[in-house]
């Protein structure tokens, strides 16, 4: 079996910072957009770019991300030349350990990648949220004979200490890198996205996993490996929208960037054009009812709104009862908003009630996340 | 799962509806925005465990295989049983003869292939959520030859005017007719029918009923010469006949009372359907939506009262849409007023479509009202 191309998806982070909603949950599992999960991105892009191969490492709460993934089938990945297989730690007859780091994670799999036996391989992240085919990047990869591509994105010069930065010349050959730099001399911030040729990359996670020293990531230790060997890598400017979401208030605002004044960028750009795939919901019809208002607002199959609905971005089998208010919020799925309850400035958990008559309200720029689970099983 | 089932919905029953099923069968037209009026029968063969599903298709094909394609949004394992769309090649070249029965003799050969006990018939114009693993216990129990799903209904004058009523004796049918609306009450045929594998071959190729043209024609011949145990099984859930276009866009707006809508759409009873990967429903600043169906992938920045609107339906600023269905792709343009209109898909609406509320409006496929 050999492919040309394979991409390996990193799935494998908690996502501290999501607080309570990766609590049960992997951070690429968790709802975005009112019908998606943050995982469909990618994945979806693999599909839209004709790449069969997916593997997808995972090790946080591995056991709901892998029911999610399955055979593939959700984002087509399942056909008869497709292969899409979930990578989780596991024990051999080294023995037992976890992924170490991004690079680990990939150099644990390299006996699955040797089956493939691709002549690339494209390593992305699980909880980037952007719409995108890997056609050109790739295809500049392989007129420029780079070794390693790297998408990157242009931030203002200000925030550019945030982010590993990557300094390139005139054509784009990659000449340092610079993680989370104090001075950053450049705004190209990389995206944790690469396009490796494999014979370079499968050299590079081997003398890695040797170098006890190591943190054995990608950004900190290979990329930089790389370059000191005089490598040739290449950045590849990527423009449309992309998000990563590491925090409520982050997570909020990508989900905000849907609705409102940026909808005819944002929206029509992640979900006009390539198609985001995810899973097939049997919910019923959305129904708005007699009373209802629902403005400025992104919503999902299943809903039920009989409340007011404005500026936010509602999930399917979500109830939003009569007299309910729900303003600039994201709420998840299957979440009951009872009688004359108001939500505003908020992100409500999946599976979640907001009692009648309370209140669940950031003041402010701030954000609040609610979490309060129905359980089922006590 | 005890009894094997072939299942056979049965697209030669459908009553027009006018335009909205000129080019395509009353099965694949659309309902609420996300479903086609077929989606509920073959729902209740997938949540009554049945494995074998077929569509009997007799004209519009394109439109059935574009919705059903190979059955697989109904199945529930992949491997275990087959689906087929079936169609009489030579009821295609010769249309006088072109009937379910006929159809149904054509396609024979899935009698004989399949590992199946019961065959069950269902239509596609009446919706209902039967489960069929019920009647099918009844069936068995009660010894018959065949069993008639029905419905005593209070209003048979005004509605199931295309089915036949039963009058019973216990449970046995003993007379079989045509509806003529002559009472309100009555028990009126689902058109939904469970016999035995081996009688319905029997039947298909029995010398005495070689002159039956269609299955009601079948089935009335059957009871009226009284030698086969034929009963009738009540149902007593949701069933409406789908019969015009006004009793489309009425049982349509039913659905908005939350009642019906609780009685059909149960968590135990999904209705499945072809799944299209659609982006959520984006509502503008200007969006005004009241008791409404809307799809996923509209866009809405106008007023919309009491309608249902499909999939990638654009209501610009200012437009209006009220008492209207409205189909698939359709622009509705910047202050345009709808009202009481059925409007078909990818139709452009530039200038006012004003119907009657008691007589809609149908505006036809791809149409560009000026």
């Amino acid at each position: 079996m050999s492919q040309k191309i394979v991409a390996m998806i990193l799935a494998g982070g908690k996502g501290t910072r999501l607080e309570a909603l990766t609590k049960k949950v992997a951070k690429p599992a968790v709802s975005f957009g009112a019908k998606y999960r943050i995982i469909d991105f990618p994945l979806s892009n693999c599909a839209n770019s004709h790449i069969n191969t997916v593997g997808v490492l995972m090790q946080y709460e591995s056991v709901s991300l892998d029911e999610y993934i399955g055979n593939g089938e959700k984002w087509g990945l399942n056909g008869v030349r497709s292969l899409t297989t979930t990578l989780a730690p596991r024990q051999t007859e080294e023995g037992l350990s976890w992924y170490k780091g991004t690079a680990d994670a990939i150099y644990a799999n390299i006996d699955f990648l040797d089956q493939c036996d691709p002549q690339y391989v494209l390593i992305l992240s699980g909880d980037h949220i952007y719409s995108t085919s890997y056609d050109e990047m790739l295809k500049k990869h392989i007129d420029n004979k780079a070794e390693c591509t790297i998408a990157v994105y242009e931030v203002p010069i200000e925030e550019a200490s945030r982010f590993g930065i990557l300094v390139t010349d005139k054509k784009d050959n990659i000449v340092e890198f610079q993680e989370k730099p104090a001075h950053p001399t450049s705004n190209l911030a990389s995206m944790g996205i690469y396009i490796f040729s494999y014979r370079t990359l499968r050299k590079a996670l081997i003398k890695d996993a040797e170098d006890e020293n190591s943190s054995h990531d990608f950004g900190k230790n290979i990329i930089p490996m790389l370059l000191g060997e005089g490598k040739k890598l290449i950045a590849y400017r990527y423009r449309g929208y992309w998000k990563d979401v590491g925090t409520i208030k982050s997570l909020h605002e990508a989900n905000m960037d849907l609705i409102g004044d940026k909808a005819d960028l944002n929206f029509d750009y992640i979900m006009g054009g390539l198609k985001v795939y995810s899973a097939d919901l049997w919910s019923t019809p959305q129904y708005v009812g007699k009373g209802a208002s629902v403005s400025d607002s992104l919503i999902n199959q299943g809903a039920v709104i009989l409340g007011k609905v404005k500026k936010s971005v509602i999930s399917n089998d979500v109830i939003i009862e009569k007299g309910a208010v729900v303003e600039n919020s994201v709420v998840m799925p299957n979440v009951r908003i009872e009688k004359n309850a108001v939500v505003k400035n908020a992100v409500v958990a999946p599976d979640s009630i907001v009692f009648a008559d309370s209140e669940v309200v950031a003041e402010g720029d701030d954000v609040v996340l609610y979490a309060r689970k129905v359980k089922s099983h006590e | 799962m005890s009894n094997k089932i072939l299942g056979i919905l049965n697209l030669y029953d459908s009553p027009s509806l006018g335009g909205l099923t000129k080019n395509r069968t009353l099965g694949s037209t659309s309902f609420l925005g996300r479903f086609a009026l077929m989606d509920f029968a073959l729902s209740n063969f997938t949540n009554s465990d049945i494995d074998e599903i077929n569509v009997l298709v007799k004209d519009n094909f394109r439109s059935v295989a574009k919705h059903a394609g190979t059955l697989k949004s109904w199945v529930n394992n992949t491997k275990i049983g087959r689906q087929n769309i079936l169609i009489n090649e030579k009821g295609i070249r010769d249309p006088k003869y072109n009937s379910d029965l006929n159809a149904l003799r054509e396609n024979d050969w899935i009698l004989y292939e399949v590992d199946v006990d019961y065959v069950v018939i269902a239509p596609a114009h009446i919706l209902t959520s039967i489960d069929f693993r019920e009647v099918i216990d009844f069936h068995i129990k009660n010894e018959a030859d065949v069993t008639i799903v029905y419905k005593h209904i209070k209003d048979a004058d005004t509605t199931f005017l295309t089915s036949n009523v039963l009058t019973l004796d216990e449970n046995v049918i003993v007379d079989y007719v045509q509806n003529k609306g002559k009472s309100a009450e009555a028990n009126v045929s689902l058109r939904t029918y469970v016999v035995s594998k081996e009688a319905f071959i029997k039947w298909l190729r029995h010398r005495d009923y070689r002159d039956a043209t269609s299955l009601r024609m079948l089935l009335e011949t059957i009871i009226s010469e009284q030698e086969e145990k034929v009963l009738g099984y009540e149902y007593t859930g949701y069933a409406r006949c789908i019969d015009s276009l006004e009793h489309f866009v009425e049982y349509s707006f039913e659905f908005l009372d939350v009642k019906v809508a609780d009685e059909v759409f149960r968590s135990d009873w999904p209705i499945y359907t072809l799944s299209r990967n659609t982006p959520p429903t984006l509502y503008g600043p200007k969006a005004n939506v009241k008791n409404s169906f809307i799809a996923n992938g509209a866009k809405v920045n106008g007023k919309v009262d009491s309608s249902i609107i499909s999939r990638y339906v654009e209501v610009e600023e200012g437009a209006s849409v009220k008492n209207s269905v409205i189909l698939t792709e359709v622009v509705i343009k910047k202050g345009v007023k709808v009202e009481n209109a059925v409007i078909d898909k990818y139709a452009t609406i530039e200038n006012d479509v004003i119907g009657k509320e008691d007589e809609h409006i149908y505006v036809p496929q791809g149409k560009k009202v000026r």
